[in-house]
């Protein structure tokens, strides 16, 4: 009993003492719920309430002064980067969750540039909160992966060239804060999407979602790379 | 003639070609032309500098003047024109700046520049150069140049004034905003608009908003960033607290600093010019400067502060001495502290202990400063305190600085002291009431608890002695212990001295003396009344004995409380009023106040009693009426007194009220309107003693209601539920009144007639008449024949007697009741006949003859003498005729003894004439005869069966 409790705690000690990244993951395994149902109601929850625009986008706007008809229209054309809904819900819960994860890490290098170059760190205490809720889910993701792959599930490669158009490109500070505007509304939008393919996950973690036409496509194409496992989680509170 | 004009003419025409010649050469070679120029352009800063260079100066050095043209969007447009004056030196290259208002980005310039020599030592060299050709300037911008609107991100100060240019070539229509504001551009060009903003107010860090676009599709925008202007440091001062590092400090005011790094917060660097030092400051209101022990203490500081746009300075310049903050004092403590001293030490970190320190220090106990001392002192401090009071805290504060300049104290040090007990200073404040009751003094003490500042220390008992004056042996002893503030003594009607101290953990308090006196408690003093105000009651006496200690004035503070909290106040013997206040005092309560004088031997007496209120309030309750004496035009009210302690205020009379039908109201009434809209007649009873009204001149059979209520000089209490009174009928009620006493006259004489008539019945005609005692036959005898005697019955010999059988059946009844002339019209012979057959209930017999008739009891209540059956019977014939016999029987209902069965029957007579040989009828009543056969008539009597029976038992 007293081996039992031990057993984490040493996993928890080596992982944060020697910082290596199967030491991470194997803490964050340790960590992980075996209910499929808890997590997916925890991704369901986080997915939620990150599509809320006032949790972030409102307090953006309102900050860099752009709440005018013409800059708010301009910012709700959301960044294009972003895989839409329906690409989602083509891919397989397994690169789905990829996706979601690698489009979370694109979202998470965006806003801390943001931050470190637009704001002070008093400025927007939303952007910590973001970056908190972003780090939760993709813990999720990895754990509802895991909880897939040792499932019947085969990993497979995630939708490709998420990460590239999120890369900060504004050199004019005006471009930099509309496109910060057109980068969080697509990241509201995105997790919006996200909970709407995570409503029509089942209740069982079995269930093989039924390919769609572009999925056959690209699957060739999948087959051929390397196929990918979803990134290590980022402990909570760094 | 025609020669020498033409050689003029000739000679002027090569004069003016060489001279034109010369102007040629001169021109085409002149060293002084501007050479080179260089234009670079700033689009930060908008700016062009100029760079060129003047070439073969004749002398090291010249005075030039060169003429500057610029021109924007072409040539022929000249928006500027100036000279630039300066002394040129050999190979100089020269600089001048041009600022454009507009942003160089909007529009290309053009500059062209020509040099004057204007240099008074050289006035032979005055000379002009042409200009120079026109040279284009274009800003760089960015390849992919989709910009439309300039100046990009720039940074200015709040309150200047801004030019924007906009380009709509390629966007007709364009509109531009700042914020949310739509600008209105003024053409510069055909596709070229400006705008300049005045007087730019800060908006955020994050920068103001300009953008444009074309039917709100944004096209394009920058972001102006507007910096709050700079200002000084304030503030700014330097002290040291260990003579190692300099603390300096200031305000910094508005932190300037922007959003998208576009500029940080103003920085501070601290300068010293003595030692030639700079620091550059990390925080924004705060830096530390190392002493360095080998130089001079002087300094003299600049603190600048800078941003992108401003520098502002401030300096200061001080000895180190001067300067010095010290750190508050260390290590307070006390020693040898007693009731009244106590020491006090302390220690100051000071680097360098040569410096002379002064230092403040304060005593306090829980309100004030109670002791203030200024000590100097070079390292460790030392004070003695004294004069201090015993077994209190107090608060011990010290604080330091240097004795050479006070620049600043340090904070505060502080200790708590506390001193040790001693026995209480003053004797307590006692007071006492006595009660007499049955021979004895019930005293009960009340002291007042000593002040902490009288106390010295915790009371632990109170020790009470009460010494009988008059028995010197006998003595009381009582310890009570604290807090209690009182005690009950029962003590005989002697006097007694009750002495009473309090007493710590170091001794007792002075004693505190009272005497008890024999009369103590029995002091009948009239009540009189006062008036309080709000602020208290004005109590005054006039002094009864003329060698007195002082006065004393009690009062009970809560009088309708159980405890009613007992307060007494000393004064003076010369005393005679004080005023009594407390804030315990409420409106409509009755206070009472005992003014006592103290004898030299501290005996109390009652002199004056006072009652009172601090504000009389209108009555509560109205009083309880009871009706009396109701007649048909009056009845009477009545009602009793308050409660003395309940009332709000001293009644000063009452008010009935009394309605009724009538419209009028009695003339010692005056008529007043109620609540309910009705009216009464309101009497005023202004004697508070009368507690009786009689209600008159009422009509009868009427319906009259009326309320009773108090008042006080604050008003009227509540008018009372209106009870209802009906007048009675007048008729009836005399009737009431004069026949029922006239019946009760009547039957008086009835009861009085009944009376006289067994009186007069016994005097005139007794059932048994006597005939010695009969006033008629006196009257008779008198009158008509005084030779009349009576007949002697025993002289009659009966010579029959006769027996009537009564039937069974028939009841021998007793009416009961005496029979009237009528039913016996006529005197009867009684006949005593036996019965044969008889089964009557009662059975009575009766006897009657003209003087005697009357029943001798009732059925089954009689008591008969049986007589024998075999008895002889009597003769009677000479009293009752044969005729009448039946006719009496029947009427009569008389039996014959025979017929009762003994046991069953009884006789209710006695013989009328005793016994000729007893000669005496009361003889009877002891010794019933036995019946005598054949004996002499005896008269017979019949008594009532109480008395008989009794008497025939015996």
């Amino acid at each position: 009993m007293r081996a039992r409790h031990r057993r984490p705690l040493l996993s928890l000690a080596l992982g944060l003492l020697l910082l290596s990244p199967a030491a991470e993951a194997a803490v964050a395994m340790r960590r992980c719920s075996s209910s499929y149902t808890q997590l997916l109601g925890q991704l369901r929850s986080l997915a939620h309430l990150m599509k809320d625009t006032s949790c972030l986008l409102e307090p953006y706007i309102r900050l860099q002064g752009l709440d005018t008809p013409v800059l708010r229209g301009f910012c709700t054309e959301c960044s294009g980067a972003f895989p839409s809904e329906d690409a989602l819900a083509a891919l397989s819960r397994l690169a789905f969750l990829q996706t979601v994860s690698a489009t979370l890490d694109g979202v998470l290098q965006r806003l801390a540039v943001l931050q470190q170059k637009c704001l002070k760190a008093k400025d927007l205490p939303e952007f910590h909160v973001a970056r908190k809720n972003i780090q939760g889910v993709r813990n999720n993701i990895y754990c509802m992966s895991e909880l897939l792959t040792n499932g019947s599930e085969t990993p497979e490669a995630p939708l490709p060239g998420t990460e590239a158009p999120l890369r900060p490109s504004a050199q004019d500070t005006f471009q930099a804060k509309v496109e910060g505007c057109q980068l969080l509304c697509g990241y509201h939008r995105f997790m919006g999407s996200v909970e709407q393919v995570f409503e029509k996950w089942g209740d069982s973690p079995s269930r093989n979602r039924r390919h769609s036409p572009r999925r056959a496509l690209h699957k060739g194409a999948r087959r051929a790379r390397p196929s990918r496992r979803v990134k290590k989680p980022v402990p909570r509170g760094q | 003639m025609a020669f020498s004009v033409v050689f003029q003419t000739a000679l002027m025409l090569a004069l003016l070609s060489w001279r034109t010649c010369q102007s040629e050469v001169l021109a085409e070679y002149s060293p002084l032309t501007p050479e080179g120029l260089n234009i670079s352009v700033s689009s930060a800063l908008q700016h062009l500098h100029f760079q060129w260079t003047v070439h073969k100066l004749p002398y090291q050095e010249l005075q030039m003047v060169f003429p500057i043209e610029i021109s924007r969007v072409e040539t022929s447009k000249v928006i500027w024109m100036g000279n630039y004056s300066t002394t040129v030196k050999q190979d100089q290259v020269l600089h001048w700046s041009w600022e454009s208002e507009l942003p160089l980005e909007c529009a290309p310039h053009f500059v062209r520049i020509k040099s004057i020599v204007n240099d008074a030592r050289f006035p032979e060299l005055s000379f002009t150069s042409n200009w120079s050709s026109w040279k284009e300037v274009r800003a760089p911008t960015p390849e992919q140049n989709h910009w439309l609107i300039f100046p990009r991100n720039k940074l200015v100060e709040e309150g200047s004034n801004v030019t924007f240019c906009y380009n709509s070539a390629r966007n007709p229509g364009l509109s531009c905003y700042v914020e949310s504001a739509l600008i209105d551009g003024e053409q510069l060009d055909s596709n070229l608009f400006t705008f300049t903003l005045t007087n730019i107010p800060f908006i955020r860090t994050q920068g103001t908003n300009i953008y444009c676009g074309v039917n709100h599709t944004l096209k394009d925008g920058v972001v102006l960033f507007v910096s709050k202007v700079l200002e000084e440091p304030k503030n700014f001062s330097c002290e040291t607290q260990d003579f190692k590092t300099l603390n300096c400090t200031w305000d910094p005011g508005v932190d300037t600093g922007l959003g998208y790094n576009r500029q940080p917060s103003q920085q501070y660097t601290l300068f010293d010019s003595v030692s030639g030092k700079k620091k550059f400051c990390v925080h924004n209101n705060w830096c530390n400067w190392e002493i360095s022990q080998d130089l001079p203490a002087t300094f003299n500081f600049t603190l600048t502060a800078e941003n992108y746009l401003r520098k502002r300075t401030v300096s200061t310049a001080f000895a180190l001495t001067d300067r010095v903050h010290l750190k508050a004092p260390e290590s307070v403590y006390f020693k040898n502290v007693s009731a009244t001293n106590a020491t006090v030490t302390w220690k100051v970190p000071v680097f360098r202990n040569y410096v002379t320190l002064l230092c403040q220090i304060e005593l306090h106990d829980k309100e004030n400063v109670r002791q203030e001392h200024n000590v100097s002192i070079k390292g460790n401090g030392e004070f003695l305190f004294s004069e201090l009071q015993p077994d209190t805290e107090y608060v011990v504060r010290i604080r330091c600085a240097s004795a050479r300049h006070v620049w600043k104290w340090s904070k505060w040090a502080a200790a708590t002291l506390v001193t040790a007990e001693a026995a209480p200073s003053k004797a307590l404040d006692v007071w006492r009431i006595v009660k007499s009751n049955e021979g004895l003094h019930n005293v009960t003490l009340f002291w007042k608890p000593l002040s902490k500042f009288h106390a010295n220390g915790k009371i632990l008992f109170y020790n009470i002695v009460a010494k009988n004056l008059d028995k010197k042996s006998e003595l009381k002893l009582l310890c009570i212990p604290a807090p209690t503030n009182g005690t009950e003594l029962t003590l005989d009607q002697g006097s007694y001295q009750i002495q009473v101290t309090a007493n710590n953990s170091v001794g007792p308090s002075p004693t505190s003396e009272i005497v008890i006196s024999e009369n103590s408690g029995n002091e009948e003093v009239e009540e009189e009344k006062i008036n309080g105000t709000k602020d208290g009651f004005l109590v005054s006496w006039n002094p009864r004995y003329g060698d007195r200690a002082g006065h004393v004035v009690d009062w009970c503070e809560h009088p309708q409380n159980l405890h009613c909290d007992l307060q007494w106040k000393y004064l003076g013997s010369n005393t005679t009023s004080t005023v009594i206040s407390s804030d315990a005092f409420r409106p409509g309560i009755r206070y009472n106040f005992g003014i006592y004088e103290l004898s030299t031997d501290k005996t109390a007496y009652l002199v004056e009693k006072k009652t009172g209120y601090t504000q009389e309030l209108a009555p509560l309750d109205s009083p309880q009426v009871a009706v009396a004496n109701l007649t048909p035009h009056s009845f009477t009210l009545s009602w009793k007194d308050y409660d003395t302690e309940s009332q709000r205020g001293f009644i000063q009379g009452y008010y009935v009220c009394l309605k009724s039908n009538s419209t009028e109201c009695h003339p010692d009434s005056v008529k007043e309107g109620l609540p309910d809209k009705s009216t009464c007649c309101k009497h005023d009873i202004s004697n508070p003693k009368q507690k009786t009204f009689l209600v008159k001149n009422l009509q009868p059979e009427s319906f009259y209601e009326f309320s009773v209520s108090s008042y006080t000089s604050a008003g009227e209490g509540p008018n009372g539920t209106f009870t209802k009174v009906t007048t009675p009928d007048g008729r009836s009620y005399m009737l009431m009144h004069i026949i029922l006493p006239m019946m009760l006259c009547v039957l008086l004489i009835a009861v009085v007639c009944y009376w006289k008539s067994q009186w007069v019945k016994e005097k005139c005609y007794p059932d048994i008449p006597d005939p010695y005692k009969s006033s008629i036959l006196s009257l008779v005898k008198s009158k008509e024949n005084p030779h009349l005697t009576v007949m002697n019955v025993k002289d009659c010999i009966p010579d029959a007697i006769e027996v009537i059988n009564k039937s069974e059946g028939t009841k021998v009844q007793f009416t009961g009741k005496p029979l009237t002339e009528s039913e016996s019209p006529r005197p009867a012979n009684l006949y005593l006949l036996p019965a044969e057959d008889f089964s009557g209930l009662a059975p009575c017999i009766s006897f009657e003859n003209f003087t005697y008739n009357e029943s001798a009891c009732d059925s089954g209540s009689c008591a008969h003498i049986p007589v024998p059956t075999t008895a002889p019977p009597c003769q009677l014939g000479m009293l009752a005729s044969p005729d009448n016999s039946l006719t009496s029987l029947e009427n009569t209902h008389t039996h014959s003894q025979g017929e009762i069965p003994a046991g069953e029957m009884n006789m209710n007579y006695v013989s009328q004439l005793a016994s000729p040989m007893l000669g005496d009828k009361d003889s009877l009543l002891i010794n019933p005869p036995e019946p005598v056969l054949c004996s002499e008539y005896k008269m017979q009597m019949a008594v009532p069966s109480h008395l008989a029976s009794p008497v025939l038992s015996e």
